[in-house]
């Protein structure tokens, strides 16, 4: 399957690969938001007919007291592509550009607790991290869990550049500093 | 001096009442709306201001928020009648039209309430958003230069001057604003939003043809471009331009070592290797990369597309063990390119049976399938060389052998859902809908947290109409407590639109269908309206590339496939309550042909009695979903009414103008709005849409026959001037020089008489020129004849569909029957052709396996 980032052209059926997969849906304007705002942070992986079989659709939380980090608004891969490892390729494209681009330290998401298959996915493949459990998070009311994964450390294996370094450097070491206190 | 709101020249109000003013002014603003309107009512029930024009006009302001569009439309009206010398209402007048989407009225009352009021900022951003909106780059240019004028200080103000130059090709004065404001505002470090900034430079630039200076621009501020895939992109792309493969061969390699899957940059790689041309270079580049990349599949993928014969043999086994050891079914997926050809299909299957006969002699606890010494097979092995095998067997139209291989999958491993779901696939190519429906109700059954299969198993029941429930298959996933088709509609969920309108179509439902098809044609209204608000949001993050290709997609919007297929549904219904109006009687079907008059007399009480209860139990349905949703959301289009149309084809006028304007990849599109345009007597509307149709496939079945039946049409055309000189041009350009159009039937004929699909033209443009004629025969023995392709389901279905809508001539009882008994031999699962599965009642719940 081909994997890039995403292109407002793409949006379209990125939407039908979102209803097709997953309960949580957004109209269009949404995914025009996101391309708008942060367009390079979203993937897809399209069969031979440009069809989009999975997608990573990501923003940056900009809270201005916290540290920039990313959150993935939405993750699918259509049933008949799983087992390929798309979600991680597209994953690892996402993360990068968010320590490229944005300066990321981490990334967030939230999954269904019920939802065993992703869990599984997020912890033992993309290595994140159940931080916290949000209750009714879900509009039938399950409940989240709230997952982060760290790309400080994975950005420096990899010699990936973040945005701003010393900005990134800094508020590492202060972190670390923090740690050490407790 | 501005003049304040509240006090226009002609109706001032005095202090009490412009407190009250203020007062509605601010409510609005803070979205207080109903306190506004209380206020409104203050100055409104005072003797003699009962008429305040800019009290009405805010009053009706704040009606159209509130969704009470009409009384807005009223209320705005009024107070621009008593007060034509206020800005206030022009400047509301011209925000409600925009609501109505009627833009030119709203651009004109704009401009009007900006003669009044000359320098008046939120008047001039409105019409410059909406003149960008319906681009018209010369009105917006000047917006934003007034903009600019009257706000130096501020950014957005720079960048729109600059945008709307950029939008209209001066890319000299674009460029030479840009560099002014990227001299005085380069920021010393980290800056993404200068970073965007120089990168819709460079798209200008390139835009303007000087590739030469965008690469030099784009190196000088390469420390300040932090979207690096861009950046990297951009660059090889650049030095390509300039003739500098070599440099660009180094930086499309470095993508791939970030991104090994992106397609993209293989193609550009071999474009710079120069060996485009050479299937055998290529292949030392893809290995050579694969070797590199051990984790990536697109260098192999793609290896597999370039050989034939032993070596794609041999390729072929390497790329298939692994994927079947770990159980990807989208290997299928992968081999899906090579079907093309049928040395390459030969292939395959010779694999596929080579590994099952192992797996039968050997057994598939001790198989080795790759030869290698070492571990055995895993025994999952054997289930996804059988899920291979049934996909092979389904691709090649050989229901049979795939239902055998899926059946050996399903006793393999009982619990595997995607035997199921590949079990349903198979009934639904061979043509059994019913069987589908049943077997993805299966599958669903063994995974019911999934959505995947959920809407699957929706879609299959909406095959086998059983539109109810198929609705409540899909409620699982939907909002709890309501409907899923308003849940699903809410949520522009197109392949919902399309299959359940075409699920109501084969149940004679026009009006249900055509209400699915309007909802398509709400869905990208709405998407245009949708890029609204990014006209000023993107100019303030700076988003600037991706918001000039916002736009331009928006420009092609209508050339997704989607709204092809909601437009065509919906035109040829229209068509059809053309030509066959009784067919809009849902019941119409039930009365046959040789029916006594009293059976048709009972048949029809009958039917007007279900109607009665039907119209009953819907409007009680109605009045409950108006309750559980409080307002009624998204479109509200009344099957009933659409079916009562007085003008179908002015109806699918407009979906056509919507296709042929935008312009539509499908060269049936221009094929459909010819027969539209033709029959509504727009000669040189319906030419045009031939003329684009020759361009795109000028031997395409559907466009022949449009093309026969103009020609037909022609000499009746009765034209003068300008008119004609273009159609003549038209002519000969569709044509050519001979304009018989019984020449160019037996011609198409000849030229493609292997193909089944020109077979039914050829005979359905017979038909059109001289309605007398018979071809039955032949076309029976077409169906028959091993020599002629394509001759699939699908067509064979449409063969039958044709002959009941007329197209094909008459048809006798006995030849019809002809008909099914052939295609019920070709596919004897066809539910349309007498066949399936067929189930007795005591045996029902058993495994069927024929």
């Amino acid at each position: 399957m081909n994997i890039r980032c995403a292109r407002v052209d793409d949006l379209m059926s990125m939407q039908n690969a979102n209803l097709m997969c997953l309960p949580e849906n957004y109209q269009m304007k949404y995914y025009f938001y996101h391309a708008l705002s942060w367009p390079q942070l979203s993937y897809i992986a399209e069969d031979h007919k440009g069809n989009v079989v999975g997608y990573v659709l990501a923003k940056m939380e900009e809270d201005p007291g916290e540290e920039p980090h990313g959150h993935i608004t939405s993750l699918a891969v259509k049933r008949s592509y799983r087992r390929l490892g798309l979600a991680n390729k597209m994953m690892d494209q996402t993360a990068r550009a968010m320590v490229e681009t944005y300066n990321a330290k981490y990334v967030s998401l939230h999954v269904r607790v019920s939802n065993r298959a992703a869990l599984n996915l997020y912890k033992n493949t993309l290595k994140f991290e159940v931080v916290d459990t949000e209750p009714k998070y879900y509009a039938d009311g399950e409940d989240a869990y709230a997952m982060r994964r760290d790309l400080a450390k994975w950005a420096e294996e990899r010699n990936i550049e973040p945005a701003d370094r010393e900005a990134y450097m800094v508020s590492k070491s202060s972190e670390e500093k923090k740690n050490k206190r407790h | 001096m501005p003049t304040p709101p509240g006090q226009s020249s002609s109706q001032p109000l005095p202090a009490k009442e412009l407190g009250y003013f203020k007062k509605i002014v601010k409510s609005y603003e803070q979205k207080q709306y109903k306190t506004g309107l209380k206020f409104a009512k203050q100055i409104l029930t005072t003797p003699g201001f009962s008429e305040h024009g800019e009290t009405l006009a805010m009053k009706g302001l704040i009606l159209n928020c509130m969704g009470k569009c009409q009384e807005a439309q009223e209320c705005v009206k009024k107070g621009l009648k008593s007060d034509l010398r206020s800005y206030v209402c022009w400047h509301v007048y011209g925000l409600i039209q925009k609501t109505e989407k009627k833009y030119d009225e709203a651009v004109k009352a704009y401009k009007r309430a900006l003669m009044m009021e000359k320098d008046n900022i939120q008047i001039l951003r409105d019409l410059s958003l909406l003149q960008i909106h319906i681009r018209d780059f010369d009105g917006y240019l000047s917006s934003k230069y007034e903009l600019l004028r009257l706000r130096q200080n501020q950014r957005v103000s720079w960048l729109g001057y600059i945008v709307a130059h950029h939008l209209l090709k001066e890319y000299t004065l674009a460029l030479a604003i840009m560099a002014e404001y990227i001299k005085n505002n380069t920021p010393p470090g980290y800056d993404f939003e200068f970073s965007e900034l120089i990168l819709y430079q460079n798209m200008i630039m390139r835009e303007a043809g000087q590739p030469d200076v965008a690469l030099q621009k784009l190196e000088e501020n390469s420390t300040h471009i932090v979207d690096k895939v861009a950046y990297m992109e951009t660059r090889a792309n650049l030095l390509m331009d300039l003739e500098q493969p070599k440099q660009a061969e180094h930086v499309w390699r470095a993508l791939i070592e970030r991104n090994p899957e992106c397609l993209e940059y293989y193609d550009k790689l071999q474009t710079c290797m120069g060996i485009k041309e050479s299937a055998k270079a290529q292949l030392a580049m893809l290995d050579s990369l694969s070797e590199k990349y051990k984790k990536a599949a697109a260098p192999k993928r793609l290896a597999l597309y370039l050989v034939e014969g032993e070596e794609l043999r041999r390729r072929l086994h390497e790329w298939m063990i692994p994927m079947l050891r770990k159980g990807a079914q989208s290997l299928f997926a992968s081999l899906v390119p090579l079907y093309k050809y049928p040395q390459k299909i030969a292939v395959i299957e010779s694999l596929i049976t080579e590994y099952v006969k192992k797996m039968d002699d050997e057994g598939y606890g001790k198989v080795i399938l790759d030869g290698k010494p070492g571990e055995c097979e895993p025994p999952t092995t054997a289930l996804w060389l059988y899920v291979l095998a049934a996909y092979h067997f389904d691709r090649c139209q050989m229901s049979q052998l795939a239902l055998n291989y899926i059946e050996r999958a399903i006793q393999h491993t009982p619990t595997v859902v995607e035997n199921y779901m590949i079990k349903a696939r198979i009934y639904k190519h061979a043509g059994d809908y019913d069987e589908a429906a049943r077997w993805m109700e299966e599958a669903q059954s063994l995974d019911t947290a999934d959505r995947y299969i959920n809407g699957k198993c929706g879609k299959y029941l909406l095959r086998a109409k059983r539109p109810d429930e198929a609705n409540k298959m899909l409620a699982k996933f939907t909002r709890e407590g309501e409907n899923a088709a308003s849940h699903l509609t809410d949520m522009q969920c197109m392949w919902y639109e399309l299959e359940s309108g075409r699920s109501f179509r084969a149940m004679n439902k026009y009006g249900e269908a055509l209400r699915k098809a309007h909802h398509v044609e709400f869905h990208f209204n709405t998407w245009i309206d949708d890029q609204y608000d990014f006209h000023t949001y993107c100019l303030r993050k700076m988003t600037l590339c991706s918001y000039i290709r916002l736009l331009r997609m928006e420009d092609r919007l209508r050339h997704a496939d989607y709204y092809y297929q909601g437009a065509k549904l919906a035109i040829k219904i229209y068509l059809r309550m053309i030509d066959r109006p009784d067919d809009m009687n849902e019941h119409a079907a039930l009365i046959k042909e040789g029916m006594t008059d009293q059976e048709i007399k009972k048949m029809k009480k009958k039917l007007k009695k279900q109607k009665e209860q039907q119209e009953e139990e819907d409007k009680k349905k109605k009045e409950k979903e108006v309750k559980e949703d409080g307002l009624q959301r998204g479109p509200q289009l009344d099957p009933e009414v659409l079916l009562k149309t007085e003008d179908p084809l002015g109806e699918a006028a407009k979906f056509c103008h919507n296709i042929h304007t935008f312009g539509t990849t499908k060269v049936t599109g221009y094929a459909l709005c010819a027969e539209v345009y033709q029959r509504k007597g727009r000669v040189l509307l319906a030419l045009k849409c031939l003329n684009e149709g020759v361009k795109k496939d000028p031997n395409h079945p559907l466009l022949h026959v449009q093309k026969v039946k103009f020609l037909k049409y022609w000499p009746t055309c009765d034209l003068s001037g300008l008119v004609k000189e273009t159609a003549d041009e038209l002519m000969e350009s569709v044509y050519g020089k001979d304009l018989n159009p019984s020449a160019l039937n037996e011609k198409f004929k000849i030229d493609h008489q292997h193909q089944f699909p020109h077979r039914l033209a050829y005979v359905e443009a017979q038909c059109a020129l001289d309605p007398t004629i018979s071809l039955t025969s032949w076309l029976l023995k077409s169906v028959e004849d091993s020599t002629v392709n394509e001759r699939t389901l699908k067509m064979l279905t449409k063969l039958k569909d044709g002959i009941e809508y007329g197209k094909y001539g008459k048809w006798s009882k006995d030849e019809n029957e002809k008909l099914r008994k052939l295609v019920h031999g070709m596919f004897p699962l066809a539910l349309d052709f007498g066949g399936g599965v067929v189930h007795k009642p005591a045996t029902a719940t058993e495994v069927e396996t024929k």
